[in-house]
């Protein structure tokens, strides 16, 4: 299936996400679904925004998003199963698909090499394609004068995904009073998790299932059998992970060699399966984690709401940009209750695809924006954006998707007693 | 432009003498006229001194290559702050400190606070010095940069160098937002933004290295009557090493300049201790990033795939692509032996006696912070290449012959260097 395509449909469920929750034979229709947080950035989701009411100019956005596509963080990932296939063909133990997969896996380990954990041309084209479309859509925000504060984590494809992002701000507009930063005391703001639920990651028995679970979806023999003639001396699920690792980075680079064609749907969906699950107990909704799990995004949260006072009071901060990583992007859409996939709740494994998509709450370059408006008489008003598609969160509102700044004020001091 | 009807000979001699002022030897008196130039490494960027020569008649700039230290920052090692904090809290606890350690006390208290947390981080000052150098290389240079010209930007992964990119970048769009900006941080680029010969870190690292400098530091670190105005008892300045302690205060009292704190606490150095203080940190680079001839070769060396980057961006640019400036961020510990490896004047004076060492090499000419080096390329109708090299926005020479200096032919540049590293194919990149 084309990319394009895959796009389409992520965009279609994510534009009907307030109800439905991807299907198992969606997934499979489109294994592109299954690339979990090595999917390109999908987005826009949603490209006419709905209108303000009557009265109301944009003024203020706070940002957090995540670097965009990028290569593998770790050259084993390449490396490990390029040296097994490589040993293989030399006593002559792999079939001719084998040997094909032999030279495309080469090919991408040699596109990695020296790049380790680096942001992908991709990666800049997301970044810069989002900070167009914010600036257009709101460009009263972005005036001539108006302060700009990007942030970003110190990790090079952060710093560079912020680089993109505020290079193409500037060409909009060349007079914005914008700093760029990547300091430690930037992480109060970028990276910072509360760890509260500490006992829960290291004690709960549900990582023992986790680990059952992955091992149960990893069935590797056709796979196997597919590319090697002789697997003495292979461990089969390791290099059936190894794989399905290097199958999804390659859709991060341009580099047009893929491996997809050796998995089935199938397969696809049950390895995701498992990466969905670890993702979702770590970072999710999930009961097991109780209030401490949903409250790791806590201190970003406040930067949000922080700064957004700040910004109101202050009249000429058109934006605060924070850069940062999947594994603070996912607590805080957890710890905001951010659409109805960020509460949807079990605690049966098998259940959690059904419920929690890792790549919609984090693909590559994803973001979440809170967006303000006011109104002459100063009324602040606020919408939020996932993958810059309004999203709800469980406030009441007469305007969805904007909501008063008060009422969501209130309700996350009295969720958190903030 | 009179000067090209002026003959050779008169010529030659009005250059060596330019070459000489330039080169001039640095003395103890201009160190004492602003101590903060004792700071060395840590002297914020004093930005331009001189003029631009202008370029001979029918020529224009065309490329820009360029190298760049980051910009002024907090120290990296946090006990430059925190040991001296500390020895001056534990004498004021136990009764033992002076009111001048009362008022040093107060001081590092106010400079440890806006410090703290950012070890090693670019400062406001940092960010604006970048901006600053930007703004400069695009108005005196703006042939250079003008409709859509390709930039090519790259730097090392430390936060303090990729922001300097970013901060120098940044302005550069502003002032022409079409510029085609390449910026990346790349393990693939480290040897064009950072020296890593075996050669060199061995040398570095040698015995022989190691224990002439820690005999010139122990001859040059008298802590004896700074810790008496600061310390009341005996028994407690010989509880802790008075060395460290001076040392640590030193890089302290350096580093604020680099920062917004507007007071300073060189009031408790005397002008000669902060001068052998920077005779340390000066000793260091001269020996093992500098010309020093114990090196050799090997130290000369050092920045070796640096130029070789140079060079073949120049190359690229010249042969007629659409490369207008080629920039890369760094460290001193890089600058410094590009600069040597060039041969730049301030970077190239031979003395055997470590006591005369600030005399033909200081570092803080070559690398203060933001400090940079940049080859500016000029071409005429015909097609002529000239260049001129600055350091720190400053014209500086380099040991090749020329009728036109500070401009020389680029053809004359590549040749030398090419001759003099002939083993540039050996650097496997």
């Amino acid at each position: 299936m084309s990319k394009k395509l895959t796009i389409l449909i992520a965009a279609a469920i994510l534009c009907t996400s307030a109800v439905a929750q991807v299907s198992r034979e969606e997934v499979l229709a489109d294994p592109d679904l299954s690339l979990g947080l090595y999917m390109p950035y999908p987005g826009p989701l949603q490209l006419r925004q709905s209108p303000a009411p009557r009265g109301y100019e944009p003024f203020y956005i706070s940002h957090l998003g995540r670097h965009g596509s990028r290569w593998h963080t770790k050259s084993e990932y390449y490396e490990r199963p390029l040296a097994v296939l490589d040993s293989a063909s030399a006593r002559g133990a792999l079939t001719p698909l084998g040997e094909d997969v032999l030279r495309r896996v080469r090919l991408i380990a040699e596109d990695a090499r020296g790049r380790k954990g680096e942001l992908t041309a991709m990666g800049f084209r997301q970044h810069r394609g989002i900070a167009d479309r914010m600036y257009n859509h709101y460009k009263g925000v972005f005036r001539k004068g108006r302060k700009v504060t990007a942030k970003s984590t110190g990790v090079p494809r952060v710093v560079m995904s912020m680089q993109s992002f505020c290079a193409r701000l500037r060409e909009c507009e060349p007079g914005l009073d914008m700093t760029l930063n990547a300091s430690g005391r930037c992480r109060y703001s970028v990276a910072r998790l509360d760890k509260h639920g500490s006992k829960y990651w290291k004690n709960d028995p549900v990582w023992e299932q986790l680990k059952e679970f992955r091992d149960s979806l990893t069935q590797p023999e056709r796979l196997m059998s597919s590319l090697f003639t002789d697997q003495s001396g292979i461990d089969a699920k390791s290099m059936m992970a190894d794989l399905f690792e290097v199958m999804g980075i390659a859709h991060d680079t341009d580099l047009g060699v893929s491996i997809d064609d050796i998995f089935t749907p199938e397969e696809r969906y049950d390895l995701w399966q498992a990466d969905n699950a670890e993702f979702y107990l770590a970072k999710g909704p999930c009961p097991l984690g109780g209030e401490a799990l949903k409250a790791q995004g806590l201190p970003m949260l406040k930067d949000f709401i922080k700064r957004a006072d700040e910004a109101i009071a202050d009249g000429n901060v058109a934006a605060d940009l924070r850069f940062s990583h999947d594994s603070y992007i996912a607590p805080l859409t957890t710890t905001m209750q951010l659409g109805t996939m960020s509460r949807g709740e079990t605690t049966d494994l098998n259940e959690i695809a059904s419920k929690w998509c890792d790549w919609r709450v984090s693909p590559m370059a994803s973001n979440i924006q809170w967006v303000f408006y006011r109104n002459r008489q100063g009324d602040v008003i606020v919408k939020f954006l996932l993958q810059e598609q309004e999203v709800d969160i469980p406030v009441q509102t007469d305007m969805y998707p904007y909501y008063r700044w008060e009422d969501v004020k209130a309700y996350y001091s009295n969720q958190y007693s903030i | 432009m009179p000067i090209m009807r002026i003959n050779h000979s008169i010529l030659t001699a009005l250059l060596l003498c330019m070459t000489l002022c330039l080169s001039a030897q640095t003395s103890r008196e201009e160190i004492y006229a602003d101590l903060r130039k004792s700071g060395g490494l840590m002297l914020e960027y004093p930005g331009p001194q001189s003029v631009q020569t202008p370029a001979p008649k029918g020529y224009k700039p065309f490329y820009i290559s360029h190298f760049g230290r980051h910009g002024s920052r907090w120290h990296f090692d946090k006990h430059c702050y925190t040991d001296p904090l500390e020895t001056l809290k534990q004498a004021q606890e136990q009764g033992v400190i002076t009111p001048l350690g009362e008022d040093l006390m107060r001081r590092l208290e106010i400079i440890w606070d806006d410090a703290k947390d950012r070890d090693g981080e670019l400062t406001a000052k940092g960010y604006r010095q970048h901006q600053g150098i930007a703004e400069r290389m695009y108005e005196t240079f703006p042939e250079v940069f003008k409709g859509d010209a390709r930039v090519t930007a790259i730097s090392t992964d430390v936060p303090r160098v990729m922001v300097s990119m970013l901060a120098f970048t940044d302005r550069l769009k502003q002032l022409n937002p079409r510029i085609r900006l390449e910026e990346n941080v790349s393990q693939r680029d480290r040897p064009y933004v950072s020296t890593h010969t075996k050669a060199s870190l061995e040398y570095e690292q040698s015995d022989s290295v190691r224990r002439a400098f820690h005999e010139f530091f122990e001859a040059h670190i008298q802590p004896d009557r700074l810790v008496h105005s600061l310390f009341s008892s005996e028994e407690f300045i010989s509880s802790f090493d008075g060395k460290s302690f001076m040392r640590h205060l030193y890089e302290t009292a350096s580093i604020i300049q680099d920062t917004e704190l507007d007071f300073d606490i060189y009031d408790v150095f005397t002008k000669e201790e902060l001068f052998d203080l920077f005779q340390i940190s000066n000793y260091d680079y001269y020996t093992t990033k500098g010309s020093d001839p114990a090196g050799g070769r090997t130290l000369l060396e050092t920045g070796k795939s640096l130029l070789k980057y140079t060079i073949d961006c120049a190359d690229e640019a010249i042969a007629g692509g659409d490369l207008a400036a080629s920039l890369r961020f760094s460290h001193d510990s890089h600058l410094c032996p590009l600069a040597t490896v060039m041969q730049l004047d301030p970077c190239r004076g031979i003395e055997t006696d470590p006591d005369k060492y600030y005399t033909v090499y200081a570092n803080y000419k070559v690398s203060p912070m933001a400090g940079n080096l940049q080859v500016i390329f000029f071409r005429n109708r015909g097609g002529d290449v000239i260049c001129k090299i600055l350091l720190n926005e400053n014209e500086v020479g380099i040991p090749v012959q020329t009728d036109m200096y500070p401009y020389y032919r680029w053809s004359d540049v590549r040749a030398y260097y090419m001759e003099q590293y002939d083993d540039f194919k050996d650097l496997g990149i």
